[in-house]
């Protein structure tokens, strides 16, 4: 492929994922009482570390999502958003082999048919890639962001 | 190599220390803020202190707080909670999902099944505060009798009981059950 088709492949993804993740976050920034109760049920935290973990999260997502958006610290944003999707599959897989049948928390709260399922692990891990695939077009000394400098 | 891994720890530190600020500072604004550590309330299940988390808001927790103190969550066993049946002032809820009520429950008991009642609580909205309220699930194994009778404590109700035996004890009694029934 082209260079130029790379470059809006990954602005079309950078776009998606960032409206996605604003998106998924708004529920959870507005209702952090639901989205503690959802961390609670995975039964990974002591108790004490649920709300600080329920408020700051969606902001990271915000984070991510806004800097994805403009295009910003996209190295950083990229390995955070790889980072964050490879834990989550995680703790997805430990939900589900541990036999909870809880609800994943992962775009929306209390919408039904959002339980933790293998399907959310590939979404996840999906995504991971998406990251993973920024992360390696920002990654400086590959020339890309020079090219691009120059244009 | 070393440099862009610099650049990424760096940036993301400062990304970190960004939402720090922002989520902590929208959390204290917000009147949905939570406090920081969840509250939690002690009940004492079959001789052993529990702490049950409760995840609501600063401004729940501060009027919750004052109703914890003055009316504790208590357990009832098999023979309370036959005095509660006979006397017929109390009203059984049965924190367990439709099916396993369907299925069977305690003569009179109603319907309020734990995962709905955590979104949507209009089912014991119409109640009287101090009505006298006793949950109670399978037994055992069950924790959902304890959540519920904590959220309605929560709620401002004064008069709550959770009977931890439970259905399976209940039933194992030959106390009189009911099958069948509406949600």
């Amino acid at each position: 492929m082209k260079s130029k088709t790379w470059h809006w492949l990954e602005l079309v993804i950078r776009l998606a994922i960032g409206v996605l993740f604003i998106y998924a976050s708004a529920d959870k920034v507005l209702h952090p009482d639901k989205f503690a109760v959802v961390i609670y049920n995975y039964r990974v935290l002591p108790f004490e570390l649920v709300n600080l973990v329920a408020i700051l999260v969606p902001w990271l997502e915000i984070m991510i999502g806004v800097t994805l958006i403009f295009g910003i610290w996209l190295e950083t944003s990229a390995f955070l958003l790889s980072a964050l999707m490879l834990g989550f599959a995680v703790l997805i897989i430990s939900a589900i082999t541990r036999g909870l049948n809880i609800e994943c928390g992962c775009f929306t709260l209390s919408e039904s048919g959002s339980l933790v399922s293998w399907r959310r692990v590939i979404e996840d891990l999906g995504l991971m890639i998406c990251g993973i695939f920024i992360l390696f077009r920002h990654w400086p000394g590959r020339g890309r962001s020079v090219v691009e400098k120059t244009n | 190599m070393n440099q862009t891994l610099k650049t990424i720890l760096i940036r993301s530190l400062l990304i970190g220390g960004g939402i720090i600020i922002v989520g902590l500072g929208f959390n204290r604004l917000s009147p949905r803020g939570l406090p920081l550590v969840a509250a939690h309330q002690s009940v004492i299940v079959q001789g052993r202190v529990q702490d049950i988390p409760l995840f609501i808001s600063r401004r729940a927790a501060a009027k919750s707080d004052t109703l914890a103190g003055q009316h504790p969550v208590e357990e009832i066993d098999l023979g309370r909670a036959r005095q509660f049946f006979t006397g017929g002032v109390a009203i059984f809820l049965d924190a367990r999902e439709f099916e396993d009520y369907w299925a069977g429950h305690i003569e009179g008991a109603v319907s309020v099944p734990y995962t709905e009642f955590q979104d949507n609580s209009a089912s014991v909205e119409q109640l009287d505060r101090s009505t006298c309220l006793v949950t109670y699930c399978d037994g055992d194994e069950c924790q959902s009798s304890i959540d519920l009778a904590v959220r309605l404590s929560e709620m401002g109700f004064t008069d709550v009981w959770f009977y931890f035996g439970g259905w399976n004890e209940w039933s194992a009694a030959g106390l009189p059950i009911v099958k069948g029934g509406r949600p």
